[in-house]
């Protein structure tokens, strides 16, 4: 054992302060300490889908990664639309690891985008917000009593923009690419179309809006006019979608098959310049692990999604070089700003801290998961850009 | 940065026939060439040769198929194949066994090559992925991906008329959004060097930024037909549209059918084709698809002889590697289970 003084990056505070540890192999000059990361959306596919992953080997991949608190998104099945199934995921989570499990309450009954879930009821058992998942509400009538009810109680929604009809047409962003393969594309204006019809409700509704792994450059702008004119908006991107972009799916590259596709390359920029001036609040980790028949078949008819905490505390140690900015700058990313969103405390007890080393090596480990970064330890073989994959997070007793 | 084509073997020769999008013009060219000397075949007395002579072909039809599937049937019995014909549209497929469980049903029958006709962008790329490595998977049409053996005949169709294809001013009408046809064709008449290639229908049948595929977007059928020298037409695939992207076919005539007209703005010895089955009355005026400018016919006669020259090519390279399996010397399991662990494509100009 030997003692480190570190950076100590506390919520609220303008300053690290010092924090005085005893570590048993020596940290870099780079380790800093922080609180436990917070992830607004993750799917943890329990109870019901088990075949891909479960709450224990995700919770415990989470905090390898760093996290404290995750939000589960409610496309479990059954959906998360009972205080029954909220009791059995916290239950199951809190026998396992110390990452606490937030279920994402579902905003519809059965995510049918019909009727009304009892929100307070939910809200009470433990649900911080509520959601949609990946189906959008097509209905603006339902969409708009949804957030008038939940602006009652002052009760955050958490909606992935996409216009109900354009979404379920397309596999992969409409682009080049994906007109080249003849693949059925989701094209831009999906998300766009609806998340200004959402922009416009939230603002009527005065309702919580937050916006849910976006992911392209329109949404940005939407977003940043949005907030300029006084809604209360906020925003997150999973953090894939701040490195891969629609290329990587040439060759029918199942493996980057996601529900929100990968963009341009100008999408791809805009979302890191939303990122770095803050239209942008929260990186996600949108981890969604598949089993290993899931991407048997042929692109389109693959199940979408990605595992991420494999690689999540990588990815987003890279950023703070690629977008010209300090780790002191982007730690809201994925702490305070989340925690706000959730009307978490960071700084109440007991709420994890870590021992974030960013020089030290890893090996990212995913078998039998469809990652695509399993086993690799720099993005440059997939995108071409020079991005190490290293970092270790270790949770402090 | 993407995946490898696993069009290619470990040999670096063309082991499958799944896509044009990445051959090059050698390659097409010899394809071309292989099948001026299958065209006879079917004028002489006995109208087969013995190339694929002890091997057996299956023809793998996820989706319903006519012309393409007689087609590939002949040119196997002509290069004295044994053709399994095995209806996938109301078989195991639909009773819920996955695509590779019926692929791993059909390699254990022995067979050398597939045929693969599918509903899915990609599918014949997938089962090129997963089949065992002495085994040829040509692509039948996929989705709205690819069709390559049609891009072939219709380039051998050109070639006859026309010659060289650096002069050629090519017009396709029509629905490209949803069009396999097209998207080989516009692949092979770039690789070709055509001099123009113009798509010309609504916004709503064009593929988002067509322009990157190395075409120019006409709306206007009149102005697009100037100067041609091959019109071609596509037939609407009223399957694969979703939602409204032409008011009807009556309009869809009205703006762009092909009228002895309309044709007479192009080059007065412009050659009109057709990929089949012609809508009469919709994409293409029955005077026109019967009339003197039309090779329509003669596109599907070489159908078959662009198909027997395809798989002869595949077969005959992947001779080496059954032959290493047969002596032990290649594990004869599928080459990768995984789709990031496709063998590399070999560096240089693959042979043909």
């Amino acid at each position: 054992m030997s003692k480190v003084n570190l950076p100590f990056y506390e919520a609220g505070a303008d300053a690290p302060s010092t924090m005085s540890l005893s570590v048993e192999t020596t940290a870099s000059p780079t380790a800093f300490v922080t609180h436990g990361f917070v992830d607004l959306y993750a799917r943890l596919c329990e109870p019901g889908l088990k075949r891909r992953g479960n709450i224990e080997r995700e919770t415990l991949l989470a905090m390898r990664s760093g996290f404290a608190h995750i939000v589960c998104s409610p496309d479990t099945q059954p959906s998360i639309d009972s205080t029954a199934t909220v009791q059995q995921i916290k239950a199951t989570a809190s026998a396992v690891a110390s990452t606490q499990v937030h279920p994402m309450g579902a905003l519809t009954i059965g995510l049918e985008g019909s009727k009304l879930t009892e929100l307070t009821t939910l809200h009470a058992a433990g649900c911080l917000i509520f959601g949609q998942a990946d189906q959008p509400i097509a209905d603006s009538a339902v969409l708009l009593r949804a957030m008038e009810y939940a602006s009652t109680f002052h009760i955050p929604i958490s909606l992935v923009p996409i216009d109900a009809a354009f979404g379920h047409t397309g596999c992969v962003h409409d682009g080049p690419v994906a007109s080249r393969h003849g693949l059925p594309g989701i094209p831009a204006l999906a998300e766009t179309a609806g998340l200004a019809r959402l922009l416009e409700l939230a603002n009527d509704s005065g309702c919580r809006l937050h916006l849910s792994r976006i992911s392209c450059a329109r949404s940005v702008e939407l977003i940043r006019a949005a907030k300029a004119a006084g809604i209360d908006v906020t925003a997150d991107v999973g953090i894939h979608h701040l490195f891969f972009t629609d290329e990587q799916i040439n060759g029918y590259d199942s493996r980057f098959h996601s529900a929100v596709p990968f963009r341009s390359m100008a999408d791809r920029e805009a979302l890191r310049l939303g990122v770095s001036d803050g239209v942008i609040d929260a990186i996600c980790s949108d981890h969604a692990p598949l089993d290993s028949d899931a991407r048997l078949a042929p692109l389109p008819a693959t199940a979408p999604g990605l595992s991420c905490y494999p690689q999540f505390l990588s990815l987003w140690l890279a950023l703070p070089k690629l977008l010209g900015l300090s780790v002191a700058d982007l730690l809201p990313t994925i702490t305070t700003s989340p925690a706000n969103i959730l009307g978490l405390d960071l700084t109440a007890s007991p709420s994890a801290k870590f021992l974030i080393d960013p020089d030290a090596a890893t090996v990212i480990n995913d078998e039998g998961h469809q990652n695509p970064l399993a086993g690799i330890n720099n993005l440059k073989e997939i995108t071409g850009e020079d991005v190490e994959l290293k970092g270790s997070a270790t949770q402090l007793v | 940065m993407s995946l490898p084509s696993p069009q290619f073997n470990q040999l670096g020769t063309l082991q499958h026939f799944l896509t044009l999008d990445g051959l090059d013009k050698a390659t097409l060219t010899a394809i071309m060439d292989a099948a001026e000397n299958f065209t006879s075949v079917g004028d002489r007395m006995i109208k087969n040769v013995p190339l694929l002579r002890g091997k057996t072909v299956a023809n793998l039809f996820f989706e319903n198929s006519t012309r393409t599937r007689t087609a590939f049937e002949l040119a196997a019995k002509r290069l004295s194949a044994d053709l399994l014909n095995v209806d996938l549209v109301t078989s195991s497929t639909n009773k819920g066994e996955s695509l590779l469980d019926t692929l791993r049903v059909l390699e254990s029958l022995q067979c050398d090559m597939f045929i693969v006709r599918h509903g899915e962008s990609g599918a014949a790329d997938f089962i090129a992925r997963h089949v065992k490595p002495t085994i040829n998977v040509v692509n039948g049409g996929d989705g709205q991906a690819s069709h390559p053996t049609q891009g072939m005949l219709d380039m051998f169709t050109i070639r006859q008329h026309k010659g060289d294809f650096e002069k050629l001013c090519v017009v396709i009408i029509g629905d490209i959004r949803h069009s396999r046809v097209a998207r080989s064709g516009i692949a092979a008449l770039n690789t070709l060097g055509a001099g123009e290639i113009r798509v010309v229908g609504p916004r709503t049948l064009m593929p988002t930024d067509v322009e990157s595929m190395g075409v120019s977007w006409y709306s206007d059928l009149e102005k697009a037909l100037h100067g041609a020298d091959v019109v071609m037409g596509l037939r609407l695939q009223t399957e694969r549209m979703s939602g409204i992207t032409i008011p009807s076919s009556r309009e869809f005539f009205a703006t762009y059918g092909l009228t002895k007209e309309r044709l007479a703005l192009a080059k007065p010895d412009a050659i009109v084709m057709h990929p089949g089955p012609t809508n009469r009355g919709v994409e293409i005026s029955a005077e026109v698809a019967d009339g003197p400018q039309s090779v329509i016919l003669d596109q599907v006669t070489n159908g078959v002889a662009i198909r027997m020259a395809v798989m002869s090519i595949v077969m005959g390279n992947a001779e080496p590697l059954r032959e290493a399996a047969a002596n032990g010397v290649l594990e004869d399991t599928p080459s990768n289970k995984k789709t990031n662990s496709t063998p590399s494509e070999k560096a240089g100009s693959p042979h043909v």
